[in-house]
C-alpha cells in the first residue's frame, strides 16, 4: 500500500513539472497555430543556463531561475522572429519542419559547444533534503520542482486570465481576426507566446536541473511526453494541459511499477493513441 | 502537372497521346549519369559507402515523399516501416533460412498490412494531430522491438556471412560495387513506380487531397482510400530500403532500424530538396549524406555536431523561405515563373 | 421525375436547431431556389444533402436512392454535385489541372479526363487561362473553376451555395448568363439571399427561415406572401455593388 502511495507521489510530483512544460508549449500553439517541435530542446538550453550558473558562479539552480527563464524566452521570441514568423504564411510542412530545423539546430549546437558529455548539478540546496510522510520518501529537489512548477503555472494563468495583456493573448488564441479588429497587434502576441512559453520552459529547466543529468538530448524526455501531454489535453487548452499532465505522470509511475519498466513509456503513447482518435479534439479542446 | 516533375520546367499542360514530353527526360537523363558513374568517379571503399547509403535514404525519401509531399500527410514514424522490412529480412533468414529477396518481400507485404491498421485509426486525424500521432506509433514499435526477445530485443540480430551471392544478396570486398548498383536499381525502379503514379489518376487526386480534402471529397474521392494507397506505398517502399540495409550491415537492432532519428532523417531529406518534386528526395538525400560525410571527415566529433547546426539551420531557412527545397531555390534563379501560358 | 426528396430533415448544433423538419423535393430538369436570411440554415442543409453532415433526423433520398449521411464522394458518384460558399479551389493547381480532379471522376483516362476538361473550360470561358493556379485568380474566375470542377463530374443536380456572393453587378450579370447557358442540361439548386437575382431564374423558390421552411412556391407568389415579407423586413436586399 505504501508503495502505491509513493507511486502516486512520485507521478503528481512528475505531473507537476510537465504541467508547466505543457503548458508553455499548449500556449504557443493556442496563440500562433504552431507546434513547437523545439520544445524539449528549449528545456535543455535553458538547463544549460543554471547548469553553467552553478558552474562558473556557485548560483545554486533555484536562484538561477529567473535566468534560465529569461534566456530561454529570449530564445522562444528570437525563434519567432527569424524563422517562424516566416514559416507561418506556408504550408503545415512548413510550419511543422521550422521548428523540427530548430530542434536539428540547437542540439548541434549544444553538442558542439559543450560536447555530448552528460554534465551534473551537485551539491544543490535542496540536494540532500527528504521528507518521509506516512512512509512514503518525498525528495526535496522534487518537491521543490514540483511546487515551483505549479506556482509557475499558477502565475501564468493569473497573467492569462487576469491581466489586460493577458486576455488580449487569449483573444488572440481564439480568434486572431475578431482580435486584431479589435486593436490588438497579433505579431505582439505571437511573440509574446514565444515569450511566456520559453519562460515557463526556463523555469521547468532551473527547477529540474538540480536531479536531471544536462546533455545535449536532455530534452527527449521531458519534451516527447510534452507533445503527447498537449495533444491529450487539447491543443490550445491550458486547463487540459495541465489535467493530461497529472494524468501522464500518474501513468507512467504507475505503469512503471506494476508493469514491466521497459513498457511504462509505451503506455503514454498508447493512451494518446486512443485518446486522439476516440476524441480528436483532445480531453478538452475546442479544435 | 500535378506537382510531379517541376524540375523539368514550368509547363504544366501534358500534350494528349503522348506521356513523356522531351523536356521531361533531361533529369532521368542525369540520373542516370550521375548514379551510374558515381561509384566510378568516387571510388574509395568508404565514398561507396555513403554512396550505398545515398541510394537507401534517397529510396525511402522518396517512399515517404508521395505520402508527405505529394498527399499532405506528414508522417514522422515512418521508421517503423524501416524496421519491418529490416527484422522480416533478417527474421526469415534466422529462422526459415528464407532468401533474402523473398524477405524483402515479405517485408514490403507486412508493412503494408501493418500501413493498414495503423491507417485506419490515424487518418481520422489532421494536421498537427496526424504527425504527432505517427511520432507515437513509431515510438510504440521502437519499444516493442527494444523488449522483444523474438526479434533479439535490445541486443540485435546477426545474419551470418555467407559466400557471395546474389541469390544471397550478398558480397563481400571492401569496394560495394554490387550492393550500390542494386541499391540504385531499387531507387530507379522506386522512382518510375512514382512517375506512373504521379502522371495517373491516383497522382492527380493525392494531390487534390492535399489541396483541400473537402473539396477533393466534393468531387467524388474517396479520400480514405487514397490516403491509404499513398501509405501503403511509401510503407512498402521505406520496407525494401530496410530489408537491403538489413543485408548490407548484417545486422539489425532497434536503435539501428526503428529510431524516430531515422524517420526524421527520412523526411528531412525530402524536405531539403523539395518535396514538390520527384527528384527532391533523390537530391535532398545525396545532399545530406554528402555533407554528413564530409563534415565528420574533416572535423570529426566537433563535425557532427557542426553538421547538425548547419543542416538544422538549413532546414529552417528551407522551411521559412524556400518551401520547395533546393529544387525550388535552383527554379527561381533559372527562370521566372511563366503563369499565364498558352495552350 | 422527382430526383431529389428531402423529408424532415432536422440538425441540432449545441442546443440550436439548424434546421428543424426540413422537407421539399426536386424535379428533374427544375431549378430550384432556396431563399433565406443569413442564419437561416441554408448551408446546413446543403452540407446534410451533399454528405458533409450528417441529419440528426430526416431522410435524403436521391434518384430513388437513400444517401442520407453517406460520405461526400458516394453523393458525387451517385450524381450530386456542389460547389462552396467560400469558394474552394485547389491552390496550387493549375486550373486546368483543377477541374482534370473533377473530370476523372467519370473518366478514370487521364487523357480522356483532360480533353473532357479542355471542353468545360471553353464553355465557362476559361480556356486562356488554363496554366494560371488556383491562388493566382480573382474570385470570379475562381468561383468559375470550382464550378467547371463540379460540372466535370458529369451530375444529374447541382448544388451552387452563395454562387453570387462577392461579385460586383458585372461579374453577377456574366454568371448568370452562364449559368442560363446550361440550366437545361442539368438540374439545378441554388441558395441565394439576394432576391434580385434568384427569383428571375428560378422555376420555384422555397424560403427558409430560422431553420424552418416557410413558404415554398412560384417566385411571384413567394416574393409577395406576407410572410416572407415580414421576415425579410427592414432587410433590403442589392446586388452587392462595388
Amino acid at each position: 500500500m505504501e508503495v502505491f502511495a509513493q507511486t502516486i507521489v512520485s507521478g503528481l510530483l512528475l505531473g507537476a513539472v510537465l504541467g508547466l512544460i505543457a503548458v508553455g508549449l499548449t500556449l504557443i500553439f493556442g496563440v500562433v497555430d504552431i507546434v513547437n517541435f523545439a520544445h524539449g530542446e528549449f528545456l535543455m538550453v535553458g538547463m544549460y543556463i543554471a547548469f553553467f550558473a552553478w558552474r562558473l558562479w556557485g548560483v545554486d539552480p533555484l536562484f538561477s531561475i529567473p535566468l534560465a527563464a529569461l534566456g530561454v524566452g529570449i530564445l522562444g521570441v528570437i525563434s519567432y522572429l527569424t524563422f517562424v514568423r516566416h514559416a507561418m504564411r506556408g504550408t503545415l510542412l512548413s510550419q511543422i519542419f521550422v521548428t523540427f530545423g530548430l530542434l536539428i539546430f540547437l542540439r548541434g549546437l549544444a553538442q558542439a559547444l559543450f560536447s555530448s558529455n552528460f554534465r551534473g548539478v551537485q551539491g544543490s540546496i535542496l540536494g540532500d533534503v527528504s521528507l518521509s510522510v506516512g512512509g512514503v520518501s518525498v525528495p526535496g529537489p522534487q518537491l521543490a520542482a514540483a511546487v515551483g512548477s505549479l506556482i509557475a503555472t499558477s502565475a501564468i494563468g493569473w497573467f492569462v486570465w487576469r491581466t489586460r495583456m493577458g486576455k488580449a493573448l487569449m483573444a488572440t488564441s481564439q480568434d486572431r481576426e475578431a482580435a486584431a479588429m479589435l486593436g490588438i497587434n497579433p505579431h505582439r502576441m505571437f511573440a509574446l507566446a514565444w515569450f511566456i512559453g520559453g519562460i515557463a520552459t526556463g523555469v521547468a529547466a532551473a527547477l529540474i536541473v538540480s536531479y536531471q543529468p544536462v546533455h545535449p538530448n536532455s530534452g527527449i524526455a521531458y519534451g516527447l511526453p510534452a507533445f503527447m501531454i498537449v495533444a491529450l489535453g487539447g491543443f490550445g487548452s491550458i486547463g487540459g494541459a495541465l489535467a493530461a499532465a497529472f494524468l501522464v505522470g500518474l501513468i507512467e509511475n504507475i505503469a512503471g511499477f506494476y508493469l514491466p519498466t521497459e513498457y511504462k513509456e509505451l503506455w503514454i503513447f498508447v493512451l494518446f493513441l486512443i485518446v486522439v482518435i476516440a476524441r480528436p479534439q483532445g480531453l478538452l479542446g475546442r479544435r | 502537372m500535378a506537382g510531379a516533375s517541376e524540375v523539368a520546367g514550368d509547363e504544366r499542360t501534358v500534350e494528349r497521346g503522348r506521356p513523356w514530353r522531351r523536356q521531361e527526360l533531361w533529369p532521368w537523363a542525369a540520373f542516370m549519369v550521375v548514379f551510374g558513374l558515381m561509384p566510378v568517379l568516387y571510388s574509395a571503399p568508404y565514398q561507396h559507402n555513403i554512396a550505398v547509403l545515398i541510394c537507401l535514404t534517397a529510396l525511402m525519401a522518396t517512399g515517404w515523399n508521395l505520402l508527405g509531399g505529394f498527399t499532405g500527410q506528414i508522417s514522422l514514424g515512418h521508421a517503423l516501416f524501416f524496421g519491418v522490412g529490416a527484422y522480416t529480412v533478417t527474421v526469415g533468414e534466422l529462422r526459415i533460412g528464407l532468401n533474402p529477396w523473398l524477405g524483402m518481400l515479405l517485408g514490403a507485404a507486412i508493412a503494408v498490412a501493418v500501413s493498414m491498421i495503423v491507417g485506419l485509426p490515424v487518418f481520422r486525424l489532421r494536421g498537427h494531430y496526424f504527425s504527432i500521432a505517427t511520432i507515437a506509433v513509431g515510438e510504440i514499435a521502437f519499444l516493442i522491438f527494444l523488449n522483444w526477445q523474438f526479434v533479439g530485443a535490445a541486443g540485435g540480430l546477426s545474419i551470418p556471412i555467407k559466400e557471395d551471392s546474389l541469390l544471397e544478396l550478398q558480397f563481400s570486398g571492401q569496394h560495394k560495387w554490387e550492393y550500390y548498383y542494386l541499391a540504385a536499381g531499387l531507387l530507379l525502379l522506386a522512382l518510375v513506380a512514382t512517375q506512373l503514379i504521379l502522371k495517373s489518376r491516383t497522382g492527380y487526386y493525392l494531390a487534390a487531397i492535399r489541396e483541400d480534402q473537402e473539396a477533393a471529397a466534393s468531387v467524388g474521392i474517396p479520400v480514405a482510400r487514397y490516403k491509404q494507397i499513398a501509405l501503403s506505398f511509401s510503407a512498402a517502399t521505406v520496407a525494401i530500403a530496410g530489408a537491403f540495409f538489413a543485408q548490407y550491415v548484417l545486422f539489425v537492432d532497434p536503435v539501428s532500424v526503428l529510431e524516430l532519428a531515422i524517420s526524421i532523417q527520412i523526411t528531412i531529406a525530402a524536405v531539403l530538396g523539395g518535396v514538390k518534386s520527384m527528384w527532391g528526395p533523390v537530391i535532398g538525400a545525396a545532399v545530406l549524406l554528402s555533407l554528413t560525410e564530409t563534415a565528420r571527415l574533416y572535423l570529426g566529433g566537433t563535425g557532427e555536431a557542426l553538421n547538425l547546426v548547419a543542416y538544422g539551420l538549413l532546414v529552417m531557412l528551407i522551411a521559412a523561405f524556400e518551401p520547395n527545397g533546393l529544387i525550388g531555390l535552383a527554379q527561381r534563379f533559372r527562370r521566372p515563373r511563366n503563369t499565364r501560358g498558352q495552350r | 421525375m422527382v430526383l431529389l426528396e428531402v423529408n424532415g430533415v432536422t440538425k441540432h448544433f449545441g442546443g440550436v436547431a439548424a434546421n428543424e423538419n426540413v422537407s421539399f423535393s426536386v424535379e428533374e430538369g427544375e431549378l430550384v431556389g432556396i431563399m433565406g436570411p443569413n442564419g437561416a440554415g441554408k448551408t446546413t442543409l446543403f452540407d446534410q444533402i451533399t454528405g458533409f453532415q450528417a441529419p440528426d433526423s430526416g431522410r435524403i433520398i436521391f434518384d430513388g436512392r437513400d444517401v442520407t449521411g453517406k460520405r461526400p464522394d458516394r453523393i458525387c458518384a451517385a450524381g450530386l454535385a456542389r460547389t462552396f460558399q467560400i469558394v474552394r479551389v485547389f491552390p496550387e493547381l493549375t486550373v486546368l489541372d483543377n477541374v482534370v480532379v473533377g473530370a476523372l471522376h467519370r473518366h478514370k483516362d487521364v487523357g480522356v479526363a483532360q480533353k473532357r476538361t479542355y471542353e468545360l473550360l471553353e464553355r465557362v470561358g476559361l480556356e486562356d487561362r488554363s496554366n494560371a493556379l488556383g491562388r493566382e485568380l480573382p474570385l470570379a474566375a475562381r468561383k468559375r473553376v470550382q464550378l467547371a470542377r463540379a460540372l466535370a463530374t458529369e451530375p444529374r443536380m447541382l448544388f451552387l451555395d452563395e454562387a453570387m456572393a462577392g461579385l460586383n453587378k458585372k461579374e453577377a450579370g456574366a454568371a448568370v448568363e452562364l449559368l442560363k447557358s446550361f440550366r437545361q442540361e442539368i438540374t439545378i439548386v441554388m441558395t441565394e439571399h439576394v432576391m434580385e437575382i434568384l427569383m428571375p431564374l428560378s422555376d420555384r423558390v422555397i424560403v427558409l427561415v430560422e431553420g424552418k421552411k416557410l413558404v415554398e412556391g412560384q417566385p411571384k407568389e413567394v416574393s409577395t406572401d406576407k410572410r416572407v415579407v415580414a421576415a425579410y423586413l427592414g432587410e433590403k436586399f442589392v446586388a452587392s455593388g462595388e
